[in-house]
């Protein structure tokens, strides 16, 4: 086929129309990038033309022959994922609360989203209340089930908490969402030292509200350990308090969240379980 | 405060698996911060821009973390709108973007001269040439025969552009022709790719 073929549909956009082709596969230089991507932004025809380019580079991409990764690579980006999470970059907490719509800075966080959407806010008032009492409700399902067990096991890609790295015979569980059973955050218990990771709480606003760190044992009511707040950017574990019952009959770690910035006697409104087998 | 922390936190989106579940409702919760989301579109997609990332690198280690870039780039919901395309199109597209900027920024040029500039050949035809061993890896017939329809030079500058992670000015001066030459050749090359594939593209949009 001749290169003069396929000019028929080549005008006064044609340089345009080539930067798109070259565009979609990556091969413009930077100059011609620039250009191209400052045109792109009042140009329809030529972002309609790149998502058709972008289509077709994707299907050569797809039909190439080669080895599959290695099953590692899930791991390693879930975990990256996760640990990203933990130091409160995911953005998709903002995402909740802000409309798709609008420009999402990716660094945004927890507490500036909320305060973009209060209308969000206020809708979601008895979503929450909903689910406070599935998780209260949850815990003492939990609880009730659970009549003894082996202190130590863990779960979840988390990464190494600091205390446990340093000191041998430490043990790390970590605790998930009771609704959604995410991980929110590794505890660890160091010389009955318990810490908290708090690799999926959001941040809290500590005049208002505090997060209470709980031991059960059996059908025994839960003990407060201890506690927290998790701070904005927060980085590593923090130390919560001491466990007092010995290590081997806890069955149970729960966290709450609870109005106010005192430890309540009992926890009002569970989030997060783990419990031993 | 309260309630949006915990309803921010507990979306109530999770379900069980991902079966049936289309791909920009993984996106969307994935935006919501469910990394288990994130897990089903790698399932899907993952292999795909590895292989992807791989034939543009040459290199495991980089592509692993090209794939890994390209992911948490969707994990940080940079980018992805439905207008962009279909979620596959933009992981594969984002894949094989930052496998040109690894190759690039990595200048690996002693795997780029190896491997494309000693021996390329215009004819298409020696299967000991890197373009044709590009052709002959291609799993996908269609594909296959819709590069092979091209002009060798069209192939020559696409595969170059696509495989090899080379700028239009680079092909530009390993194939010694002018760089408008390169820009018509690619621009010509990709309207017939696009004309050739475009009805697989619909009928797999309609399997979708």
């Amino acid at each position: 086929m001749s290169e003069r073929s396929n000019h028929f549909d080549r005008d006064d956009h044609a340089s345009e129309l080539e930067l798109a082709a070259a565009f979609a596969i990556h091969a413009l230089d930077e100059a011609d990038e620039r250009r191209f991507i400052a045109h792109l932004k009042s140009c329809g025809r030529c972002r309609a033309e790149v998502a058709n380019f972008t289509e077709v580079a994707a299907m050569i991409g797809e039909a190439a022959r080669g080895d599959l990764p290695r099953l590692s690579l899930r791991d390693r980006i879930l975990a990256a994922a996760s640990m990203d999470q933990a130091r409160g970059s995911t953005p998709g907490f903002a995402m909740e609360a802000k409309p798709k719509e609008t420009s999402i800075a990716p660094s945004m966080g927890v507490a500036e989203a909320v305060e973009t959407n209060k209308n969000a806010e206020h809708s979601n008032i008895a979503r929450f209340r909903a689910r406070v009492l599935l998780g209260a409700a949850a815990v003492v399902v939990v609880v009730g089930g659970v009549l003894g067990g082996i202190f130590g096991a863990s779960n979840g890609p988390q990464a190494p908490p600091a205390p446990c790295v340093r000191t041998v015979g430490c043990t790390a569980v970590t605790l998930t969402s009771v609704l959604t059973h995410r991980p929110l955050a590794t505890v660890m218990v160091d010389h009955r030292v318990a810490w908290i990771h708090a690799t999926g709480l959001p941040s809290n606003s500590p005049k208002d509200t505090i997060y209470v760190l709980w031991e059960i044992v059996g059908r025994d009511a839960p003990r407060a350990v201890g506690g927290f707040d998790v701070l904005k950017h927060q980085r590593g574990p923090v130390s919560v308090g001491n466990v007092t019952a010995p290590e081997r009959t806890i069955t149970a770690f729960a966290i709450s969240i609870e109005r106010g910035d005192t430890v309540p006697t009992a926890p009002t409104h569970v989030i997060a379980i783990h419990h031993l087998a | 405060m309260l309630a949006t922390t915990i309803d921010t936190m507990d979306p109530g989106w999770c379900e069980p698996n991902g079966n049936g579940v289309s791909d920009p409702t993984l996106v969307d919760r994935v935006t919501l911060g469910d990394e288990s989301a994130l897990g089903l579109l790698y399932d899907r997609y993952g292999s795909v821009c590895f292989r992807v990332a791989h034939r543009v690198t040459q290199n495991t280690a980089l592509a692993e973390e090209v794939v890994q870039e390209a992911f948490l780039a969707l994990w940080h919901a940079k980018g992805y709108e439905e207008q962009l395309g279909s979620v596959r199109t933009w992981l594969i597209a984002l894949t094989h973007h930052k496998a040109v900027d690894a190759v690039r920024r990595e200048s690996a040029l002693s795997r780029r001269e190896q491997s494309y500039v000693k021996p390329v050949t215009r004819d298409g035809s020696d299967l000991n040439d890197p373009e044709s061993i590009v052709l002959r890896d291609l799993a996908d017939g269609d594909v296959r025969d819709a590069l092979l329809d091209l002009s060798p030079t069209q192939r020559e500058a696409l595969v170059l552009a696509y495989f090899g992670g080379y700028s239009q000015r680079e092909i530009a001066e390993l194939t010694n022709v002018p760089l408008g030459t390169v820009k018509t050749r690619m621009f010509a090359g990709m309207r017939r790719l696009q004309v050739r594939l475009s009805p697989l593209q619909t009928s797999a949009r309609k399997e979708l």
